[in-house]
């Protein structure tokens, strides 16, 4: 189960946490430093200074779980209250109550981003003794900040300010005349706490393959945009949930983790890392990388690795539910060669390799070595073509600088006006062969009424000659559009032509951050 | 672009040059204008427009065709010699300058072809010298294709019964048997005013103006109106024919003349030669002043002998003067008027006697080249008229019109029958045509065309199954 708090209206309480007093805000935040003296864990913080969003991470002390059991935290409740009480102040330009504020929160919670915030507010409210003082207890609490340096530059540049004048006449111990508001401004950072049941769950931001990015309980400051939590603890069923941090909010994650005895637990490594893993099916996509650790149903399941310059490798593995089992699959180099298409304008290309569709561009084909064809073909473009060698364990990229087909609406255009001059021709020719059938009837005919026989001037003569003329004229000039047309049709710009690349991907021993083994490697 | 679509392209291409060098056989109507019925034969150059067909005379033998004819311009020194072949095809064959040099660039408007020659030789009558008021006779020899070296240069006929200076001289002419020697030709040569007759080569007489001959009181009336509407002043119609048997020989013709006038009435006379004279036979005066511009003679019944005259009278009618040889002038038949329905314009003005329905004997072909046929106005038409005897009139039984009638066209401006032949062989040879090759076919002219009729009367009632053959077929 997830249980997660925004703000104090979406509180919960942990029972199992003592309630914090509501004192004085310096004995408040003393029983606070004592608490947190006593965490053994480090906690880690992202520090925002000048405005910038980069997330930043230190490691954070856990608060302590009392028997393992994590449980609703009442201080934790009361702390969001007192931040965002703070935040509000701190909006109305009400510096001091807020620093307050931020004071008690961290009586209540001892992260050290509310200090860094109490000390801000100090600033604002014109109180540099105050700030340089919680500022210097945040870097006490917080020595290995990522914003240390900055911290403790401001700092001095406060104590600089509080320093008595320089004795008049004495040369060069006049100080700068620094004030605060010649200092970069600051604001207030917000707080993310990420916290599961049991503690001791891996992080994962987004996606598994970005790498662990934290265990729980964690809590620190991320950038203002959405990101995707995902929770696993061996034996417990995977969680993952979105969250959307603010800089003016306190973000309460609390997970609770099922226990899932039914799944196995499963890791998977390879003698050369980084190889894609696919579990049952390959359509769906590699869910990781090797080495990878995950939860599988129990029962037979089918691993796929797949690693350029290596034969695909697939196994069965057999897993048991509540078990935890390491499995671990051997590469061995490939015998083939791979043709790769590549490049911006291999988009919307399809290969074919030895007259046979081998894939749609940008793609990478695995051929046999030897001299293969290839085609690559690209709509409203001249076709790529070209003996490709191709060697063992070598890829060949391919990226085609495309050349346009030229249109053809001009022969499609010609064709149709040939079309037209020859149902012209035929019209034509129809009316020739209809005077001639005419004057055929009336010479061999008997006419009714006066003896107007045919005359060799008739007009049909000359009318149907001409129109047999115009005819064959109309004929040759749709023969010699057709022709233009076909030339048209066949002619075509030139050839594409493309960059053409073969590396050697080879592998051999090699130490990683990961471990020790085999690695693949590249000559081009 | 997929390979079927640029083989489908290219089938396409293929198919399409196919159809440009096959394309249509302009040429086939080459050859099926020359299988048409009627042969239209346009102006050669030099002649002007609407002249072409306006002066036409038949000759009797094709000189090397199987038909010819001679045409001549009424508005410049223009001859012709058109033969036309047995297929139908024709060629123009224009008298040079040269040869005609005596007629000193002056019209001809009149041709006669005198008979008896090898070749036959034509008078040329040239009514306008230089544009004059006295008119010159030529005697030419188109060129034979046997005799190539013979002169073919016209000679001025010198006639001294009608004197140099006697106008229109030339305006008729005609050429035959008068006097009952077949071996020589006789011509008759008409001016304005005179006929005058040379017998043999002998200037026998000549009958000048209204001239009593033989007995009182016969007198044939032989003036020309000159002033008559130019329509009709172009050339005088004079007639040698033989319409009876005359004791003195199978040859001998007689003489009629037509004498149209600008008013009053117009006559036909009928004149002989006796005894190297020139006679009167007859004259009778007709119901109207053009009454005589156009004459033929025709065969009513199919029996080789003519027996009719036919009279032009252009305005309305025509008359048809039959009953020959059975008659001897003085003695006259009586006339069968012809008045076309609807009225004519011209109606008269050119007739002619041939056989076109191919039953026994002639009918009658009378034009109105002014017409209007097909709406075009002066189109011209020919009409058809046969001897009914049972009505004792002449009926039309038929029409002839260009196929494409057009606005003064003036079709059958002129009428004129020509002798046929269609054995290519003996024309080849220059034999005497065989009878059975022997046709006589119709010549319609019109303004700037000529048209030859291979066939005629398919719309004129005939038997049944009878059809009228092109006298071209074998």
């Amino acid at each position: 189960m997830i249980r997660m708090g925004l703000g104090r209206a979406r509180g919960r309480r942990r029972p199992d946490r003592p309630q914090g007093g509501a004192g004085a805000v310096t004995s408040a935040f003393e029983r606070s430093l004592a608490r947190a003296g006593a965490a053994a864990a480090l906690i880690g913080v992202l520090v925002a200074l000048g405005g910038t969003a980069v997330a930043q991470m230190a490691p954070v002390v856990a608060p302590p779980v009392a028997g393992g059991e994590a449980a609703p935290d009442a201080d934790l409740q009361a702390a969001k209250a007192e931040f965002e009480t703070a935040q509000t102040l701190f909006i109305r330009d009400q510096y001091d109550q807020a620093a307050a504020h931020f004071l008690d929160a961290f009586a209540r919670k001892p992260f050290s981003a509310f200090l860094f915030n109490a000390a801000v507010s100090y600033e604002k409210a014109q109180k540099l003794e105050k700030a340089a003082e919680f500022f210097q207890k945040y870097l006490d609490r917080e020595p290995g900040a990522p914003d240390a340096a900055s911290v403790k530059t401001r700092i001095e540049a406060l104590r600089t300010i509080l320093a008595p004048p320089a004795m008049p006449g004495v040369p060069g111990t006049t100080p700068a005349p620094v004030t605060p508001a010649a200092l970069p401004a600051l604001e207030t950072k917000g707080l993310v706490v990420i916290d599961s049941k049991p503690q001791g769950a891996t992080i994962y931001l987004d996606n598994k393959t970005n790498g662990v990015f934290a265990k729980t309980p964690w809590q620190g400051s991320l950038e203002s945009k959405p990101v995707k939590l995902l929770l696993e603890a061996k034996g417990f069923k995977p969680e993952e949930r979105s969250i959307s941090p603010r800089s003016d909010k306190l973000v309460d994650v609390y997970i609770a983790l099922s226990e899932e005895h039914f799944l196995g637990w499963v890791e998977i490594v390879s003698n050369v890392p980084g190889a894609d893993v696919f579990i049952d099916r390959k359509d769906i996509g590699a869910i990781g990388k090797t080495p990878f650790t995950g939860h599988l149903k129990p029962g037979k399941h089918t691993v796929f690795l797949d690693r350029i310059g290596f034969k695909p490798v697939q196994q069965e593995i057999d897993v048991l539910p509540g078990t935890a089992t390491q499995h671990m699959i051997k590469l061995e180099k490939s015998d083939d060669g791979w043709i790769n298409v590549a490049g911006r304008g291999a988009y919307g290309a399809s290969v074919s390799v030895d007259g046979k569709l081998a894939c749609a561009a940008p793609c990478r084909t695995e051929v046999a070595p030897g001299v293969h064809r290839v085609v690559v073909r690209k709509g409203g473009f001249e076709d790529y073509e070209a003996e490709l060698r191709v060697d063992r364990g070598a890829e060949t990229t391919v990226e085609v600088s495309w050349s346009p087909r030229p249109s053809k609406r001009t022969a499609y255009v010609t064709a149709a006006v040939a079309a037209a001059f020859l149902g012209g021709g035929l019209y034509v020719g129809y009316l020739s062969n209809k005077n001639h059938d005419g004057v055929q009837n009336d010479i061999k005919a008997s006419s009714a009424g006066p003896v107007t026989m045919v005359d060799s001037n008739d007009p049909r003569f000359s009318r149907g000659k001409w129109e047999a003329v115009g005819a064959d004229v109309l004929f040759g000039v749709a023969a010699l559009l057709a022709v233009s047309a076909t030339v048209s049709f066949f002619s075509h710009g030139p050839d594409s032509v493309a960059a053409v690349d073969q590396r050697v991907i080879g592998f051999g021993p090699g130490v990683s951050s990961d471990g020790a083994g085999l690695a693949a490697w590249g000559r081009f | 672009m997929g390979t079927p679509t640029r083989l489908a392209t290219l089938a396409f291409s293929l198919l399409l040059l196919a159809f440009g060098a096959v394309g249509c056989n302009w040429t086939k109507f080459d050859d099926q204008a020359a299988d048409a019925p009627v042969r239209s034969v346009g102006a050669p150059s030099g002649f002007d427009s609407h002249d072409f067909g306006k002066s036409i005379t038949p000759l009797s033998t094709g000189r090397g065709s199987a038909a010819a004819f001679v045409a001549t311009s009424l508005n410049g020194t223009h001859v012709v010699l058109v033969k036309v072949d047995s297929g139908g095809g024709v060629k123009s064959e224009a008298v040079s300058d040269s040869a005609l040099v005596a007629a000193e660039s002056s019209t001809i408007t009149s041709v006669a072809e005198i008979p008896g020659g090898t070749p036959t030789s034509l008078l040329l009558g040239s009514p306008r010298v230089r544009d004059q008021d006295f008119g010159r006779v030529l005697t030419y020899t188109p060129p034979d294709p046997a005799n190539s070296g013979m002169d073919d240069t016209a000679k001025t006929l010198l006639i001294p019964l009608l004197g140099s200076n006697d106008p229109g001289m030339g305006r008729g002419l005609a050429a035959g048997y008068l006097d009952g020697v077949a071996e020589t030709a006789d011509y008759v040569i008409g001016s304005d005013n005179e006929i005058a007759v040379v017998i043999d080569g002998v200037p026998a007489n000549t009958a000048v103006g209204t001239t009593t001959v033989g007995v009182a009181p016969l007198a044939c009336d032989v003036s020309y109106d000159a002033q008559q509407d130019n329509r009709f002043a172009v050339r005088r119609p004079i007639l040698a024919a033989r319409l009876w048997a005359d004791p003195r020989g199978a040859a001998v013709q007689q003489l009629f003349v037509g004498a149209p006038r600008a008013t009053g009435t117009g006559t036909l006379s009928i004149l002989t030669v006796a005894n190297g004279t020139l006679g009167c036979l007859a004259s009778m005066a007709g119901p109207s002043a053009e009454f005589g511009h156009a004459l033929a003679a025709g065969d009513a019944n199919g029996d080789g002998v003519n027996d009719f005259l036919v009279v032009g009278a252009p305005g309305q009618q025509a008359f048809v003067y039959q009953g020959w040889p059975a008659l001897v002038a003085p003695a006259l038949p009586a006339a069968l008027a012809i008045t076309p329905t609807p009225m004519g314009v011209d109606f008269g003005f050119a007739v002619a006697a041939l056989n076109v329905d191919g039953l026994p004997g002639d009918e009658v072909l009378i034009s109105d080249p002014r017409a209007t046929v097909g709406g075009k106005t002066g189109a011209g038409h020919v009409l058809i008229y046969k001897f009914d005897p049972a009505a004792n009139a002449m009926v039309q039984v038929g029409e002839i019109a260009a196929h494409s009638p057009d606005t003064d066209e003036n079709f059958g401006y002129t009428l004129n029958v020509l002798n046929f032949c269609r054995d290519a062989a003996a024309v080849a040879a220059g034999a005497v045509c065989p009878p059975a090759a022997l046709s006589r076919i119709l010549l319609v002219g019109a303004a700037n065309e000529v048209f030859v009729y291979f066939r005629v009367g398919d719309n004129i009632p005939t038997p049944a199954g009878q059809t009228v053959a092109d006298v071209r077929a074998p």
